[in-house]
């Protein structure tokens, strides 16, 4: 009966069936070779349309017009170019190259295509998005106002991000990096943040290694991530960073705040400077070619905080730049600083002295992040940005210890107990309220009687103390957002009574 | 000066010329391209001749795939309909049987493609089926 049934169906969708004869415009591969093949005829091709090339066997290959030349296609081809024949049929499309979106890729490990790389089966979505979009306008847009808070006090404190900004994350290798990255999305749980990481260029086992931290902490819950590795063809390392962007855009337009992260767009730029000398586009400084700086100003663009008619969601970028031997003025890391809203300058000389995370705070800077600090944390962070100054200024001096007055003496002390307190370990990012508690502890001279050595410990029993004793204090400060009479009052009262029972030791 | 460009100079020097005359200035270009060093170049010159010279006198070359060899009424059809459908005065056509698109026809002008094959008709179905 059932095969009956099914004989009668498939012969109703035959009967149904009628082939058109249409016509389209096709065209022959002449030359293929390092993921860039050169096509003839497909006269009707549009730039940056997706490109079918019909092999054979299997799959097609897709593929992406770059470069339309007089009676020559160059095409940027995406996936195994060794399927790639001479003169084999190459069919456009019609579609500018888009990335599935949608909650179903929350969680999941994707390449640069949207396809899932993670073993955890295919991916349903419905919705898509182009790569390439034009960033919102002037009119959609509204300033940067509330923080994105990265758990890290230096960070929070000094450097605030806030919500629609770009701040670039720079430094040479082994300094952290990608660190400060990771905790930025760790400390985004429960805050109604989607984190998108996107590695580029990145050893296949590094990025192995987020994802496992990242489940650990229960943070893929709220992350994609997207991953063109170092043994992808360049062409899937250049789309990668457009890719996660279109995603994190699905859900700026839904209105939720998004956090993307771009590790890092010096590689980035490599593979778009290999993709461009194999098209033979003329080579400029540094053998980039002449849109360099287009290809980050573009993408970075489209982080934007939108206006609440738009729905007023946000994309926060977080792009990462890895210097050579900390020489900033280099091509790339001049013009990506040149884009951004500031950046966090990390150094391998404090990384080895033990400041972790190794942040300059006198070359780090947020152009917008401080009115998006909520008045708290402002108040306190004011006092510290002035002791430090004051104590890098003194630090010289610091050897001829017993010579020195009593204020530069105490403004040295006040110094390295900053510097103490703002050490922080990996993976353990910590609520504003938190930070406020232990920052007003710091500037208002409660921790000068306490040893430098033994600082974190008193910290670290501080919080503990905090969140068990006085967390009536720490809701305070969270619901108020502001060091108004009473709040600093009790704040006060609390400090004091944690020094009593835990002594200066 | 490109493959191009020559081939321009070699169509202005012949059209509209005698066949002596066109003998004389054809034996003249090649000699001309030998002192130059641009013996290289010949294949291109060729082709791109055969493009200019196509386009001057509005002559277009037609690909037709076919099961079997096409007959002399259906080859009429054909370029009468590629006549029409292109605008020019005169239409090539280039036979080629394969037996694999087991019938119709599949043709091809330019880098423009028209499948009218049976194989074209069953991957379509093969694809709706599919889905």
């Amino acid at each position: 009966m059932q095969k009956d049934f099914i004989v009668e169906l498939l012969k109703k969708q035959i009967e149904g069936f009628k082939a058109e004869t249409k016509s389209e415009k096709v065209g022959r591969v002449v030359e293929v070779g390092d993921g860039i093949a050169r096509v003839t005829g497909l006269s009707g091709a549009m730039a940056s349309e997706m490109l079918e090339f019909e092999g054979k066997t299997g799959q097609p290959v897709l593929g992406v017009a770059l470069n339309l030349e007089e009676d020559q296609v160059g095409v940027m081809i995406l996936g195994e170019y060794e399927k790639i024949k001479e003169s084999d049929t190459v069919r456009s499309t019609g579609k500018i190259l888009s990335v599935p979106v949608g909650e179903e890729m929350i969680g999941r490990v994707v390449s640069p295509l949207g396809i899932a790389i993670d073993g955890k089966g295919e991916i349903k979505t419905e919705k898509s998005y182009p790569i390439e979009k034009i960033a919102a306008g002037v009119i959609e847009r509204e300033s940067v106002k509330q923080p994105l808070q990265t758990g890290i006090k230096a960070i929070d404190a000094m450097i605030p991000i806030g919500r629609g900004q770009r701040e670039l994350i720079i430094g040479d290798r082994q300094t952290g990096k990608t660190a400060v990255a990771v905790d930025a999305i760790i400390n985004q749980k429960g805050q109604d943040v989607i984190c998108i990481y996107v590695a580029i260029g990145q050893k296949e086992s590094k990025v192995a290694r987020i994802v496992a931290e990242l489940e650990k902490r229960d943070a893929m819950m709220y992350t994609i991530v997207v991953t063109a590795g170092a043994s992808d063809p360049a062409a899937l390392s250049f789309i990668a960073p457009y890719a996660g962007c279109a995603m994190g855009e699905y859900f700026m337009d839904q209105g939720k705040d998004v956090l993307v992260i771009y590790d890092d767009l010096s590689k980035h730029a490599w593979a778009y400077r290999q993709v461009s000398l194999l098209l033979k586009r003329p080579p400029g400084r540094e053998a980039y070619p002449g849109d360099i700086f287009y290809l980050h100003s573009r993408l970075l663009e489209r982080s934007a905080k939108l206006s609440k008619e738009m729905g007023g969601g946000s994309i926060t970028a977080l792009p990462i730049i890895e210097t050579q031997a900390g020489d900033v003025s280099a091509y790339i890391p001049t013009n990506v600083i040149s884009i951004t809203d500031g950046q966090i300058y990390l150094e391998s000389d404090l990384f080895y002295k033990g400041i972790r995370p190794a942040l300059n705070v006198g070359l780090s800077v947020s152009r917008v992040g401080s009115s998006a600090q909520i008045k708290a944390m402002k108040k306190v962070a004011g006092k510290l940005r002035l002791d430090l100054a004051q104590f890098r200024e003194l630090e010289a001096f610091a050897q001829f210890g017993s010579d020195l007055d009593e204020s530069t003496r105490a403004q040295i002390e006040r110094g390295r107990r900053t510097v103490e307190i703002l050490k922080q370990d990996q993976y353990v990012p910590m609520s504003v309220e938190n930070q406020v508690a232990i920052l007003f502890a710091l500037t208002n001279g409660y921790l000068d009687d306490v040893a430098v050595e033994n600082v974190q410990k008193w910290e670290g029993e501080f919080h503990k103390y905090m969140k068990d004793m006085k967390s009536d204090v720490l809701g305070l400060i969270k619901e108020k957002k502001e060091l108004t009479e009473d709040v600093e009052k009790a704040l006060r009262k609390a400090i004091e009574e944690y020094k009593e029972v835990y002594g200066n030791a | 000066m490109t493959a191009k460009q020559y081939a321009q100079a070699l169509y202005d020097l012949t059209d509209g010329k005698s066949k002596s005359e066109i003998e004389k200035s054809a034996a003249d270009f090649a000699r001309h391209i030998y002192r130059e060093r641009k013996l290289k170049l010949a294949e291109k010159i060729f082709e791109q001749f055969g493009k200019i010279y196509n386009r001057e006198k509005s002559i277009i070359e037609a690909e037709v795939v076919t099961a079997e060899k096409i007959g002399d009424a259906m080859e009429k059809k054909v370029k009468k309909y590629i006549e029409k459908k292109y605008s020019v005065k005169e239409v090539v056509v280039e036979n080629i049987v394969d037996p694999n698109i087991k019938g119709g026809m599949i043709m091809k002008v330019g880098d423009e493609v028209m499948d009218g094959s049976i194989r074209g008709s069953l991957m379509e179905l093969k694809k709706v089926l599919v889905k």
